[in-house]
C-alpha cells in the first residue's frame, strides 16, 4: 500500500479492524487537514500536514470512537530515507490501539519478540547513521543521558558527542535526549 | 433505563499480561459510577470492555440483562463521551449534534427532531447556530453530552474527560457534569485517577489497583471505612496517616514515642482477633488530629508532644507535617500561621476515628476479620 503525498505532508497509516467504508469516508472527509491516499483491507493511508503530531491523531481517534465506535492503531511514518514502512504496517494488527511513532513502535516490537522487524530496524539504523553514531547514542543512553559522563566513557570530545547525538535525532526521528528515545534504542540493540 | 452487570470479568492481553481480574459489579439504573485508581490499575481497560473496544477474555457483561460480550460496540446503546475537545470547530452546535446521525444516514426530519429534543433538555435551543468557539466551557460540555443523547445512548462512558483542563476549569466542569447528571439521569461510568473527582461526583466509587477491585461503595462509606490501607491512602487529601505500633493489654496504642488510649470497643475487637501485643498499623485521617484546647480536654490520654517538620497555611486550614519514627504524618488543623519548622506542638488523636490494619495483609480489621489464606 503506497500512496502519493506531497513533500510538505507526512503519511499516517491506520489499521482499523473491519471498518465500514460507507461511514468511514464521510467521517474522514470532515477533517480538512487530512486526505485518504489509499486503502487496503483494514488499512487506510492518510496524508496529513507535516506538523501533524500525535495529539492531532489522538484527537481523530477520540472522534472516531465517539462517532463510529471504532478504535485504530496509527503509525506515523518517519521522515527517514528508504524506510521500509511495509514491515511495520504488517505488525500493526499485533499492537494495542494507539498512535505510534518509530520510538513507540520499538518497545512492543522487542517485547512481543517480533524478530524480523527488530532485525530490520537494527540494520536500518546502522545503515542510516553508521555504527559510530549508533554506538555513541548507546553510550549516551548507558551514561544515564549524561553528556559529561558519556563523553568521558566514550573518550570523545563533548562537542563531537553532541554533534553525533543531534545528527542521530535528526536522521532517525528518535530523540535520544529523552528517556523514551534512549529507552527505545537501548532495547533495540541491547536486548 | 439502563443497568449493567459485570460478572467475573477478566482481561488478559495476547502477551499474557492480565489487566483485569475477576471484576464483578452491579450498576443500577441512573447511577453515576466512578472507577478510580492509579495508572495501570485496569480502570480504562474495564471501560473499554464496556464500550466493546476491548474483548472480554473471561466473564460476562450484561447491559439491561442482555449479554453483550459479542455485541458490536455500535449496537450496545452506549456512548463514549468526550468533552469540549471532541467538538468539530467548523460545525455549528446543530451540526455537531447531528453529525453522527447523518453518518448513519438517518432521515433529516428525524435528525432535526432528535437534535431539537436534546437541545431542549440541555438548554441549548438558543445556541444551535453558534460555532463551538462562541460557547462557554459549560455549554461546550453540554453539546458533547448532546451528541450522546441524540444517539439514544442509555449508558454514558467517560474516560478521564477533565484531565486536560486546567485546575480552575476542571472544578467548574465537574460541577457542570454533576448538574447535568442530576438532570439527565443517565447511567454513567466515569473513569478518573483523581480521587477528588471520584468523591464529588460518584453515586458509588469503584477503587481499583493492579487490575483488582479494592472496594465498592458510596464516597462517604469509602472515606470513613476503607477496606484496606491502599484505599485509606488513596482516597482523601491529604492521605490517611499510617503509624506502626502495638496495642497492649492496658488498652493503649504504643508507637514510636506515642502512647494513645484506644476506645474500649476497639480494644475488645483486637482482643477477639488476637492482635493484642502484636504489630499493627494504625490509620488516622489528618482531620482527626487536633491542636485545640477542647480536643485536649476531650482526649486527655491520646495526646502526643511532637515537632513540626513543615507547616502549610492553606487559608482556611493548616496542614502540619510531622515525622514520627519512619512515618510522616499530616495534621489538618484550623488556620494558624505561627508555626515554624522545629517548633514543638501537641496533638490530640481522636482515637474513636482511627482504624487498625493487619500489617501483613493491609486489610482493615473489623470484628469479623479473617486473615485470607495465602495463595
Amino acid at each position: 500500500m503506497q500512496g502519493s503525498v506531497g513533500l510538505e505532508n507526512i503519511r499516517v497509516y491506520l489499521y482499523i479492524r473491519g471498518f465500514d467504508r460507507e461511514t468511514l469516508f464521510p467521517f474522514l472527509a470532515e477533517f480538512s487537514d487530512l486526505s485518504v491516499t489509499s486503502t487496503d483491507g483494514d488499512y487506510v493511508c492518510l496524508s496529513m500536514k507535516n506538523e501533524t503530531g500525535k495529539e492531532e491523531i489522538n484527537h481523530l481517534r477520540e472522534k472516531m470512537v465517539e462517532e463510529l465506535y471504532q478504535d485504530f492503531v496509527a503509525f506515523i511514518e518517519p521522515n527517514s530515507p528508504n524506510f521500509d514502512t511495509s514491515l511495520v504496517v504488517a505488525i500493526m494488527p499485533k499492537l494495542s490501539a494507539g498512535v505510534y511513532k518509530v520510538t513507540e513502535i520499538i518497545p512492543p516490537v522487542v517485547l512481543k519478540n517480533l524478530t524480523g522487524v527488530k532485525q530490520y530496524l537494527k540494520d536500518y539504523y546502522y545503515w542510516l547513521c553508521g555504527i559510530e553514531t549508533i554506538e555513541t547514542a548507546l553510550g549516551f543512553a548507558e551514561a544515564g543521558l549524561n553528556a559529561t559522563k558519556a563523553s568521558q566513557s566514550l573518550y570523545m570530545h563533548r562537542n563531537t558527542l553532541n554533534y553525533r547525538l543531534d545528527n542521530f535525532t535528526k536522521t532517525t526521528g528518535i530523540d535520544i535526549r529523552t528517556f523514551a528515545g534512549a529507552y527505545a534504542l537501548y532495547l533495540l540493540y541491547k536486548s | 433505563m439502563a443497568t449493567l452487570s459485570f460478572r467475573h470479568i477478566d482481561k488478559v492481553y495476547d502477551n499474557g499480561v492480565q489487566a483485569v481480574f475477576d471484576f464483578s459489579l452491579e450498576v443500577k439504573d441512573k447511577e453515576f459510577i466512578v472507577f478510580v485508581g492509579p495508572s495501570g490499575c485496569g480502570k480504562s481497560t474495564t471501560l473499554r470492555m464496556v464500550a466493546g473496544l476491548e474483548e472480554i477474555t473471561n466473564g460476562e457483561l450484561y447491559i439491561n440483562d442482555i449479554l453483550v460480550n459479542d455485541v458490536a460496540p455500535k449496537d450496545r446503546d452506549i456512548a463514549m463521551v468526550f468533552q469540549s475537545y471532541a467538538l468539530y470547530p467548523h460545525m455549528t452546535v446543530y451540526d455537531n449534534m447531528a453529525f453522527g446521525l447523518k453518518l448513519r444516514k438517518m432521515p433529516k426530519m428525524e435528525i432535526e427532531e432528535k437534535v431539537k429534543n436534546a437541545a431542549a433538555i440541555l438548554g441549548l435551543e438558543g445556541y444551535l447556530d453558534r460555532k463551538p468557539k462562541a460557547l462557554s466551557g459549560g455549554q461546550r460540555q453540554r453539546v458533547a453530552l448532546g451528541r450522546a443523547i441524540v444517539r439514544n445512548a442509555k449508558v454514558f462512558l467517560m474516560d478521564e474527560p477533565l484531565s486536560n483542563l486546567d485546575a480552575k476549569l476542571r472544578v467548574a466542569m465537574r460541577a457542570e457534569l454533576i448538574k447535568l447528571h442530576e438532570h439527565l439521569n443517565n447511567t454513567t461510568i466515569y473513569v478518573t485517577h483523581d480521587q477528588i473527582e471520584a468523591m464529588t461526583m460518584a453515586t458509588r466509587i469503584v477503587v481499583m489497583k493492579d487490575g483488582r477491585i479494592q472496594q465498592i461503595g458510596g464516597p462517604k462509606e469509602i472515606y470513613d471505612n476503607p477496606n484496606n490501607m491502599f484505599v485509606g491512602g488513596f482516597i482523601g487529601t491529604p492521605a490517611m496517616n499510617f503509624l506502626p505500633g502495638t496495642v497492649k493489654k492496658d488498652g493503649y496504642f504504643y508507637g514510636e514515642g506515642l502512647k494513645l488510649l484506644v476506645p474500649e470497643e476497639k480494644v475488645e475487637m483486637l482482643q477477639n482477633l488476637k492482635f493484642i501485643g502484636k504489630p499493627i498499623m494504625m490509620g488516622i485521617r489528618p482531620e482527626d488530629l487536633h491542636d485545640d484546647k477542647i480536643s485536649f480536654e476531650k482526649h486527655p490520654e491520646s495526646r502526643a508532644k511532637l515537632t513540626v517538620d513543615v507547616s502549610e497555611l492553606l487559608g482556611a486550614e493548616t496542614n502540619i507535617h510531622i515525622t514520627i519514627g519512619d512515618a510522616n504524618i499530616i495534621a489538618k488543623v484550623d488556620a494558624r500561621s505561627d508555626l515554624r519548622i522545629g517548633d514543638p506542638i501537641e496533638l490530640a488523636f481522636n482515637m474513636h476515628k482511627c482504624h487498625f490494619f493487619d500489617p501483613e495483609t493491609e486489610i482493615r480489621m473489623t470484628p469479623d476479620y479473617v486473615k485470607p489464606a495465602q495463595e
